[in-house]
């Protein structure tokens, strides 16, 4: 097989995979057959999206350096304010203009061809290098060498080129062009600019400007051609959005209107294929159906070929990876990924103390640690956005579920499923992740909000815009999102609604005038009555200022998710309008005919969900190096799989058969050599993963840090207590007669206590305690906190890692305790070193840089410090520790 | 028409797009479509200071500023009293302020659809209603972000007391406000350790400046150089002259006990001395008015206070020639209910209540809008909590139509798109 490249693009020919006829192969379209024995065959070459529907793991990478191209720092600088994605196409445009080599940028692109059971198919992606790899230019001159072996018989080298021509103005190249790129937003169900591209009679009439579009036999006067072919930089480019068409798309339209513009039918809009195939042969588990990956060796095997994707692309780019770091590095570094702080100086000590470190064994023992989980708390509740109160509910019985759920390695997909699906009364400790919707409260605008997060956090799905009307720049439509809100519409949370007689009645008997305090009893008796208790119901109605065609205002319409497997619901046996009011059964649990939460839940939390496990391993993928692997946390395409699609798509194969182990998969991360090596500055250029990012401490991380230095065991307490006391007050009252609950409030001091005295209460907030803890306060209380940019828990993954002036403040001025003197009659780890007898002034230097920057000063630092810090009365131990947790340094993870 | 003036140019959509591509890449976004092609304000903008007044709890109406005869129990309790401005009355507590009436414009037609303190406070500060995916900068963040810095060492947004609020929203952290928790006792932290001196403290600096260089010399990188950055503004601060206005202490006592010492009264006195140094927004806080429980127990003390605070406040703007280039904003999340309920309290009720202006052009002694017969709902002229943030800055000279953009690409303005400012007051 050859590629050429000729005026009209890229153009091949092969053997029939099956007859052996030579084929002439259409540039465009990507799905034809071959004439003499129907075989299909699909491709694409212009698209950075794969053009494959196929079942199969034999694969033949075919890597082509490309020659260089005219370095053009123009339109370099233009270029970067495009998402990557766009850049595909101008890319093709450009590399045409080559010929000159001179200061020359490379342009690299892969094709891969796959071949099973006789279908053929081509997957090319154009690798941009935009500005980031000047220095690589000289390299180009690989013409093309296999890179991925193949059981499989590849295409053979007998292969010659031919040219076909664009088309001679045919209708059917037309048809899919403008089904991929145009009729999405010019067709049936969207009008953007009031142009409809779906009829030859849209086309004609043209949209806002009044004008037809196209003038049949004149294509360089047709205004759809001008738009077409405009430089992709143009603001008025069309498409908008995605990639501008091909110049060899773009001459299949102009032939076509030049044609005449013959027509047939009317056009629907063409998702372009998004299944990636990616075959991972030389995978330790290719052909498995399961491994077991609790078992440390197979982590290790995995971590080996996580290592051995990233240098393979790595070296497609011409990097190389950097090297590993030291152990001191690693030792802070893993450290405060997994337990979210720096070692104390006893941990500092004993990993160096028993022969050779051993980096994998710390990260089997830091991961069973009680920090992993205080640090996994800290990050769930800021993806969750956990607020300590909402309304009237304290959110400690979820806050504390959530902290269990991490204790017990709860798996991913049940974590969330528990989270979505979740219902019933909130005191109930089974129930208790009905927290998430109280968190929202849900009134007002919260329920679309809470669902857009839902669609965020989960599958990493942004329809936030479609909320309010068509996303102006995704395909969500308005009414793909009430579709969707369908599934969680009547969701009823709080108690207020189904108790309001009780209610009425507990506050005539409590609430005399001017008595504040008991009107703190009355929220305690919402606290207990809180939850929530509608399943969903299942249909909503379109909002009353409905804009599109494919609705009208108020219609009752029925739920359905956005992609993926449909959700089959059976509507015969609901009564979506239903109201509740028997309190027993709302306390109960309530009842449930439809249920759309958990519809929502099953389908969203599915292994078949095509979002979800991508979404999970992205965000793990980030929480580890410190940047995601595709997109953007909360938001990423379907069809992208990131800039190493092989390393996405074995990640999420590990994840699923891992079963959603969170703490298999990150150690899995952690035992990789590319989590060993140096980190990186997040700055410019692209970012391959090969080492963790350099990242500011979140604001938990440096509380933790402090008491890490100054206490001999920060990690007190981590985990303990089971149920709150909102549980065991719930469980008294449940079975109550509502005078006996009364009777209960009334009494409330004397029984609270008893309750309070059976329940396993959470360790208290104090300076000793980490910083998940504090983190549930509000904000103001946990000043501390705030200071350093701790999530508001408005937003999901909210904290800021930003210096601002009050920081420096606090930690220039606050005379944060450091373990150099005793603290009461307690001691710390550095005061007991430092004030051993046998402690030199070299000594006492090392001490404290090992427990605060966890390794050994330099020789000049040592000296720097001798020279500035040794007076009449030996070592300035304070100064030398103020300015050590003042340093850059202390505030920096790399 | 006005108006025109607030027009910056048209942001197409193309822009739009443009900037969220940007952010989708993680680039640093020059601004240049934010900032660069957006026109100042040519008339207005009088307000170099902004003094933002937040009564928090739900402030009565019917028994301050908006007494009306048909409500008995207002006139029997609030007694009203007459004001140095010809048809202005006010409740019998606000004896200071009634002498100050003839700077405030008085617009007793707010109103809004709020009823919980949370979201009315959100939407009082930022013009927008909470919700769960974004988080809006309320006025003082866009007044640092579009106003330009303060003049002096200080910063340019300072929260005094105990005044929540959404904070800086989306915009990054330089544009947050610097709280002052207590305001007798200034910024935190800024003061060095106890028993360091100041030679100490220098030493201790060039020490750390050594082991910062020494790290630099191998790892710089934007986190290392922003926090040079910031070290050297927080010891620039320390060391300002600037800072001597957070010393109430350098006050007469008569003047300190004219404005009351109680922490509403350090408030207003430390916000005037931060007028004086060029402070362009502070926010105050009075709190405590949710009298759901009978509303006549507390509420005189708490009016004593928040009058002779605003009262002196106000004598002194005016007698320092100050209340020119200053905008008072009094106002509060929402009204409390015209009629008083079985516990001889008042509801929440954001669909009537009162808020008032002075100073920066603003024409005194004027009312503006009506409520009904009992005061409780808005009939005329109707002003919204967005329409009352376009008045401040359209006071400021701040660009009403200027878009800014947060990390998704949606576009959000400084008074809501809806915002109306009302020029008739100036």
């Amino acid at each position: 097989m050859k590629l050429i490249e000729t005026e009209n693009g890229l153009e091949l020919n092969f053997d029939c995979q099956s007859c052996k006829e030579l084929l002439e192969v259409p540039a465009e379209p990507c799905l034809f057959e071959c004439p003499s024995c129907a075989q299909e065959y699909k491709l694409r070459l212009e698209d950075g999206d794969v053009c494959v529907k196929a079942v199969g793991n034999n694969s033949i990478v075919v890597q082509e350096q490309k020659p260089t191209r005219k370095a053009n720092s123009d339109s370099k600088r233009k270029i970067r304010t495009k998402p990557p994605i766009s850049n595909t196409g101008r890319q093709v445009r450009q590399r045409r203009k080559k010929k000159s080599s001179s200061a020359a940028v490379a342009a690299s692109f892969f094709v891969t061809l796959i071949v099973l059971g006789g279908g053929v198919m081509w997957w090319k992606s154009l690798e941009t290098q935009e500005s980031y790899s000047i220095e690589t230019s000289q390299k180009a001159s690989d013409k093309s060498h296999a890179v991925n072996s193949s059981n499989a018989k590849g295409p053979s080298d007998n292969i010659s080129v031919a040219k076909s021509a664009p088309g001679h103005g045919s209708f059917s190249q037309v048809k899919n062009i403008f089904e991929e790129s145009c009729v999405g937003c010019h067709g049936a169900k969207r009008q953007k600019g009031k142009f409809r591209m779906d009829t030859l009679a849209g086309v004609l009439k043209g949209g806002s400007s009044g004008k037809p579009a196209i003038i049949k036999g004149n294509a360089s006067e047709s205004p759809l051609y001008k738009l077409i072919s405009l430089h992709a930089d143009d603001d008025d480019i069309m498409p908008s959005d995605g990639e501008p068409l091909t110049k060899h798309q773009q001459t299949i339209v102009k032939n076509w209107i030049n044609a005449g513009a013959p027509w047939e039918g009317t056009l629907v809009p063409k998702d372009k294929l998004k299944e990636i195939v990616i075959s991972l042969t030389d995978s330790p588990f290719a052909n498995k159906q399961s491994v077991d990956l609790s078992k440390v060796r197979n982590q290790e095997l995995a971590g080996q070929y996580v290592d051995s994707l990233i240098d393979k692309h790595l070296k497609a780019n011409g990097k190389e990876a950097g090297a590993l770091v030291s152990d001191e590095t690693f030792l802070r570094r893993v450290y405060l990924d997994i337990a979210g702080r720096i070692p104390t100086l006893h941990e500092y000590d004993s990993f160096f103390s028993f022969g050779k470190p051993d980096r994998y064994k710390l990260v089997d023992e830091l991961m069973d640690s009680p920090g992993f989980i205080s640090h996994s708390h800290n990050y769930w509740l800021d993806a969750l956005r956990v607020k300590e109160r909402v309304a009237k509910n304290t959110l400690e019985t979820y806050n504390n579920w959530i902290l269990q759920s991490i204790k017990q390695n709860m798996p991913f997909d049940k974590f969330a499923y528990n989270l979505v699906a979740s219902e019933g009364a909130y005191g109930d400790p089974k129930n208790a992740s009905v927290g998430y919707y109280l968190r929202d409260d849900l009134t007002g605008f919260m329920a679309e909000d809470s669902l857009s997060n839902t669609m965020q956090l989960f599958v990493a799905t942004d329809m936030l815009c479609a909320q309010c009307h068509d996303h102006p720049y995704k395909k969500w439509t308005q009414k793909d999102f009430y579709k969707l809100l369908a599934f969680t519409n009547g969701t009823n949370v709080n108690g207020r609604a189904h108790n309001h007689r009780e209610t009425k009645e507990m506050v005539k008997i409590l609430k005399p005038p001017s008595t504040p305090r008991k009107n703190g009893l009355v929220g305690f008796y919402k606290t207990i009555q809180a939850g929530v208790f509608k399943g969903g119901s299942g249909s909503i109605k379109l909002p009353v200022d409905y804009q599109y065609e494919d609705g009208k205002p108020n219609e009752l319409i029925n739920a359905q998710v956005p992609f993926g497997e449909p959700v089959k619901i059976d509507y015969s046996k609901t009564q979506p309008n239903r109201r509740y009011n028997d309190v027993n059964l709302a306390m109960k649990g309530g009842d449930n005919d439809f249920r759309g939460r958990m519809h929502l839940a099953k389908w969203m939390t599915s292994p078949e969900n095509p979002m979800f496990t991508k979404t999970i391993v992205n965000r793990l993928w980030d929480r580890v190096f410190g940047s995601p692997l595709v997109g953007k946390k909360l938001d990423m395409k379907e069809s992208d799989m990131g800039d190493n699609p092989a390393l996405t798509k074995f990640l999420i194969d590990v994840m699923k058969m891992a079963k959603y182990d969170q703490k298999v998969f990150m150690k899995i991360l952690f035992k990789t050599k590319s989590y060993q090596r140096s980190a990186l500055g997040l700055l410019e250029g692209k970012f391959y993963h090969p080492a963790p990012a350099v990242k500011r401490l979140t604001a938990e991380q440096i509380w933790d840090s402090l008491l890490a230095i100054r206490s001999k065991n920060p990690d007190l307490g981590v985990g303990e207590g089971k149920y709150t006391k909102y549980n065991l007050i719930y469980k008294e009252m449940v079975n109550m007669s509502p005078k006996e609950r009364i009777d209960f409030m009334l009494n409330r001091d004397k029984r609270l206590k008893e309750a309070g005295k059976k329940s396993d209460p959470l360790p208290r907030v104090a300076l000793s305690s980490k910083s998940h803890r504090a983190s549930m306060m509000r904000p103001g209380r946990a000043s501390f906190l705030n200071i350093y940019g701790m999530s508001g828990r408005a937003l999901i993954d909210g904290a800021i890692q930003e210096a601002t002036i009050p920081q420096a403040l606090h930690l220039m001025n606050n005379e944060l305790y450091l373990g150099i003197k005793k603290n009461g009659r307690s001691t710390s780890y550095l005061y007991d070193r430092l004030n051993q007898k046998s402690a030199t002034t070299e000594m006492k230097i090392k001490h404290i840089y090992n427990a605060i920057l966890s390794r050994n000063p330099t020789d000049s630092e040592v000296s720097l410090a001798k020279q500035h810090l040794v007076g009449s009365k030996g070592l300035d131990q304070e100064t030398l520790a103020w300015a050590l947790t003042n340093s850059h340094e202390f505030k920096i993870k790399r | 028409m006005k108006d025109l003036f607030l027009k910056s140019d048209e942001l197409t959509r193309r822009n739009v797009v443009k900037g969220l591509a940007a952010g989708l890449l993680g680039l640093h976004f020059t601004n240049d479509i934010a900032h660069g092609k957006t026109t100042p304000l040519k008339g207005g903008g009088k307000a170099k200071s902004v003094i933002f007044i937040n009564v928090s709890g739900g402030f009565s109406q019917v028994d301050s500023f908006d007494i009306k005869e048909a409500n008995k129990d207002a006139n029997k309790a609030s007694a009203p009293i007459k004001s140095n401005a010809d048809g202005i009355r006010v409740g019998k507590y606000f004896a200071g302020m009634a002498k100050h009436m003839d700077k405030f414009a008085v617009i007793n037609s707010m109103c809004h659809t709020q009823g919980t303190h949370h979201h009315a406070t959100y939407l009082t500060l930022t013009g927008y209603e909470s919700r769960g995916t974004v988080a809006h900068p309320e006025l003082g963040a866009w007044a640092s972000k579009l106003g330009g810095k303060s003049t002096g060492a200080l910063p340019s947004f300072v929260k005094i007391g105990n005044s929540g609020g959404a904070g800086r929203g989306f915009f990054s952290s330089q544009f947050s406000a610097l709280p002052v928790k207590d305001p007798t006792k200034g910024i935190q932290f800024v003061k060095t350790p106890k028993g360091i001196s100041e030679g100490e403290f220098k030493k201790r600096v060039s020490y750390l400046d050594k082991i910062n260089q020494h790290y630099e010399a191998k790892m710089k990188n934007n986190i290392t150089s922003d926090y040079s950055d910031i070290y050297d503004q927080a010891l620039k601060m320390m060391t300002s002259r600037d800072l001597a206005a957070f010393d109430l202490n350098q006050e007469k006592d008569s003047t300190r006990e004219r404005y009351g010492k109680d922490e509403f009264g350090n408030s207003c006195l430390l916000a005037r001395r931060l007028v004086q140094k060029g402070v362009r927004f502070m926010s105050l806080n009075h709190g405590g008015w949710d009298d759901h429980y009978g509303i006549y127990g507390e509420f005189k003390d708490r009016a004593v206070s928040l009058d002779q605070g605003v009262a002196a406040l106000m004598a002194d703007l005016k007698s320092m020639g100050l209340l020119d280039r200053t905008l008072v904003v009094f106002t509060s999340e929402f009204g409390r209910g015209a009629e008083l309920n079985s516990q001889g309290g008042r509801g929440h009720n954001p669909l009537g209540y009162t808020a008032m202006l002075a100073g920066a052009g603003i024409k005194g002694g004027q009312k503006y809008g009506k409520t009904d017969k009992m005061g409780g709902v808005a009939e005329e002229k109707k002003v919204h909590p967005t329409d009352l943030n376009a008045t401040i800055a359209y006071a400021m000279g701040l660009p009403l139509d200027h878009i800014e953009y947060n990390a998704t690409g949606r576009p959000f303005q400084v008074a809501n798109k809806t915002g109306k400012p009302l020029t008739t007051l100036f």
